[in-house]
């Protein structure tokens, strides 16, 4: 942002477009609009955001909201958008005000640093230098050597101009002007992001899809999916995509830790190897195609297919487990589902959260079952075996509250009685495993990482590169002779000036 | 296998933190007390010892995850490791600057505080076995995104102990003419924005290259996530820094209560926004969701408020009287 903006002397009050501009190109204001951008993300970092809740609150966002702050402060927060608040009016205002500045500020910019760069202001009068900070005068000066300094400061890397200024001999400098255009840069990448980001939501598809193991899914991409109305028209104009998404293999890799960690040291050693198996990576084998093109690769995270701009990622998974129940004759398959409660009553069993337990008979056993575990075993990179399906279940007596743990594996069952009932508890071969894939068309991608890189460059150049300019006057003195009157601003302040001064004093000087 | 940990006994991170806190009294003592150079050289000794036993834990981690994996994994995969390494950094730029840039000793206690008491947190607070690897963690964007960020962080606790030293210093606090008489306001000032505008642009290539992992591993570059959310802060904070810098001529005691400021919404990126969101579940999916409570949010929103009060209060006489006295060039 330019700190002045330009004024021309004109009476009366000025027009409201030439105030507008004079805003718009206000330093102060942009970082008064900086900082209240600073305070509402800052805010939506302090009230749990739509867009990030995950699960049953992602499922039914008002409960959680009403459960966690009541009900008046609930409207208020949504009434305010505090609970979307990056997507309110007033905060896409800030950013669009933002936005509108940098590119009155790079018109400004990039036509000062044309002017400086085409037509640098060589002539400085006598008047500007007196009093000057950091200027300098040197009497006695030799006209002839001016050539001399000249060829120095082009050594230095300098961009030399020189002029007539009536008997005056005037010489301009300037070495770093990379800086400036870094600047304009710098500015200049922060419309091409936000214009980046604009266009990308427009015209930009995301999505999730869930495909079991071996499932064949058509994938067609919803461009209106949570955009305004009145953006539809744009859209309308555009054909379909249509995908064809085949997950011809999903499979969930295991790793086993080579250390056993020090928090395991108090665990039963049967129960340590279940806790010592954690998912090193769940990979899709996957299929897309559209209209003849095809590609198949392994998906995993960090490295997503893509399709005709289409970009699928692995974002997550599901592995299912199950129990078989075996009460007298009848046996039942119950999914082992982590953090529900498999209640045995002598009327049967029945899945329960934790809120119902209390509800339940004093004679009946509740089981807590950990997330089953089921897949390829690699340790140090190699692949070892095969483990599971494998969990382990907390038995609680509900009447003693006495809680036991057991490792539970396809080989393994438990017995309880309850009420002269016997039932038997085992791990059901059966696995269901779902992959959970994103997929995104976001057709400004190239657009914003040229902002990006436009942005660092930008900053690094306008901030690493510095920027000197010079001044350098010869005229007549009333004593006779030459003076050299001479200014130099740039990094170093008048430490460096007055270095750069007594290299140019023995160069100018009469011998 | 690599003793990245023994289950009794001392471990090596345990012996760089104990010299490190040992380099930090050793500097305190040469400050305050004994001037004399064998004394600062000693500190100085015991630093390059504890960094070394802090490097040799690095290695051994990574030697650790190399035996895990089968690859290479910066050890920066949790809040433990994060918190280290960044003191490893930290440190490292510490005794660059010590031993290469300014070359004294007089800014130790500002620099080696939050490193030291990171380290000593960390080891007490946190548990320091190494973890399981989420799998979107195990990406070369890793060590270039954590490196730039930590970098940049690094700079600006510098850059913060020089504001302090300078805000310190500008109110007349007894004591402080002990330190190196070079240390004038124009000479704190001028490193102190130095190690500002070199650690800027580092904070802009690690939230870029956070955009680019982010959009390879979870299909999105910028998800206004809490931790996102906080670093565009940090960055929009030292943008405004800059700009009142470099065109408004914010003067220099109000520049260093800026930067104070600055670098606390560094803490609040790096530390607690993992508070925030155990307070206010709110949702982050960032690895380092660990570490919490009111207290630490409170002292964070006190080290905010008493400087941003400050930037309005009026400036101490002696501050920018003395920076024109001292600053101007014979």
């Amino acid at each position: 942002m330019s700190s002045a903006a330009p004024s021309a002397p004109r009476q009366g009050p000025p027009e409201p477009h030439e105030l507008l501009w004079r805003w718009l190109n206000s330093l102060p204001i942009a970082i008064a609009v900086m900082l209240a951008l600073a305070l509402l993300s800052a805010l939506g970092t302090l009230v749990p955001q739509v867009h990030l809740l995950s699960g049953e609150d992602a499922a039914n966002p008002a409960a959680m909201y009403i459960s966690r702050f009541g009900e008046t402060r609930y409207h208020i927060i949504d009434a305010l958008g505090l609970n979307r608040i990056y997507f309110t009016w007033y905060f896409f205002a800030l950013l669009s005000w933002l936005s509108v500045s940098a590119v009155v500020c790079n018109i400004t910019r990039l036509r000062n640093t044309l002017r400086l760069w085409r037509t640098p202001p060589v002539v400085r009068r006598e008047q500007a230098f007196n009093g000057k900070r950091g200027a300098a005068e040197l009497s006695g000066v030799d006209p002839a050597k001016l050539h001399a300094l000249k060829a120095e400061l082009a050594k230095d890397r300098f961009r030399v101009r020189e002029a007539d200024d009536g008997g005056a001999r005037c010489v301009y400098a300037d070495r770093g002007f990379g800086k400036k255009w870094g600047l304009v840069l710098l500015h200049f990448s922060l419309i091409v992001l936000l214009a980046g980001a604009i266009f990308g939501r427009i015209f930009g598809v995301v999505g999730q899809i869930r495909l079991a193991d071996g499932e064949k899914q058509s994938l067609t991409l919803d461009r209106k999916h949570g955009k305004r109305a009145f953006i539809y028209p744009l859209l309308d104009r555009l054909a379909p995509l249509t995908f064809a998404l085949s997950q011809d293999r999903f499979r969930i890799d295991y790793d086993k830790s080579i250390v056993e960690p020090e928090s395991l040291k108090d665990v039963d050693p049967e129960l340590r190897e279940y806790y010592r198996y954690f998912v090193r990576d769940f990979v899709s084998t996957l299929t897309a195609s559209r209209y003849g093109a095809v590609k198949s690769q392994e998906v995993k995270v960090n490295h997503p297919l893509v399709l005709n701009k289409l970009v699928i990622y692995q974002s997550g998974y599901q592995q299912i487990g199950y129990v078989n129940v075996t009460d007298g004759a009848e046996s039942r398959e119950y999914p082992v589902v982590p953090e529900q409660w498999l209640v045995l009553t002598p009327e049967g069993p029945a899945l329960a959260d934790q809120m119902m337990m209390s509800g339940n008979a004093m004679s009946s056993s509740a089981f807590l079952m950990e997330q089953v575990k089921a897949g390829d075993l690699y340790q140090r990179g190699k692949k070892v075996g095969y483990i599971g399906p494998l969990t382990i279940v907390h038995i609680t007596d509900i009447a003693t509250e006495r809680t036991t743990s057991q490792l539970l594996s396809a080989d393994q069952f438990f017995e309880t009685t309850l009420a002269g009932k016997t039932m038997r508890v085992s791990m059901a071969k059966r696995v269901d495993n779902y992959s959970d894939f994103a997929y995104k068309r976001d057709p400004a991608i190239p657009l914003l990482y040229f902002g990006w890189i436009s942005l660092i460059i930008g900053v690094a150049l306008s901030l690493y590169l510095p920027f000197t300019q010079v001044w350098i006057r010869l005229s007549p003195s009333d004593a006779g002779g030459q003076t050299a009157r001479m200014l130099v601003q740039g990094p170093g302040g008048a430490d460096a000036a007055a270095s750069h001064y007594a290299r140019w004093h023995d160069i100018l000087r009469t011998p | 296998m690599p003793s990245t940990h023994v289950a009794s006994g001392l471990s090596v991170y345990d012996w760089a933190m104990f010299a490190y806190f040992g380099a930090y009294l050793v500097y305190a003592l040469h400050i305050f007390f004994l001037r004399k150079r064998a004394v600062g050289v000693l500190a100085t000794v015991l630093l390059v010892a504890a960094f070394a036993m802090h490097t040799t834990f690095l290695v051994e981690r990574a030697l650790f995850y190399y035996a895990q994996y089968q690859g290479f994994v910066l050890p920066a995969t949790n809040m433990f490791e994060a918190i280290s390494y960044f003191a490893w950094l930290a440190v490292l730029g510490y005794l660059v600057v010590e031993l290469f840039v300014v070359k004294t000793r007089t800014f130790a206690i500002f620099a080696l505080l939050l490193p030291v008491a990171g380290m000593a947190y960390s080891a007490k607070a946190m548990s320091t076995d190494p973890r399981e690897l989420m799998p979107s963690l195990k990406s070369y964007w890793l060590v270039f995104h954590i490196t730039a960020m930590f970098m940049s962080y690094a700079a600006f606790a510098l850059a913060f102990s020089f504001a302090l030293m300078y805000i310190l210093r500008a109110r007349g606090l007894r004591g402080m003419e002990r330190i190196d008489p070079r240390f004038n306001l124009k000479f704190l000032d001028e490193t102190a924005n130095k190690l500002i505008v070199f650690g800027f642009p580092l904070l802009t290539l690690g939230i870029f290259l956070g955009a680019v992992w982010a959009d390879s591993a979870w299909g999105r570059y910028w998800g206004w996530d809490p931790k996102e959310t906080w670093a565009l802060i940090t960055w929009l904070m030292y943008l405004a820094y800059l700009h009142l810098r470099l065109h408004w001529s914010m003067s220099a005691y109000r520049s260093s209560l800026l930067n104070v400021i600055g670098f606390i919404f560094v803490l609040v990126t790096f530390q607690g926004v993992n508070l925030l969101d155990s307070l206010f579940k709110l949702g982050s999916i960032h690895a380092y969701a660990e570490g919490g409570g009111v207290f630490v949010l409170a002292v964070l929103g006190l080290a905010v408020l008493i400087p941003l009060v400050m930037v309005f209060l009026p400036e101490p006489r002696a501050g920018d009287d003395a920076l024109k006295v001292e600053g101007t060039p014979k």
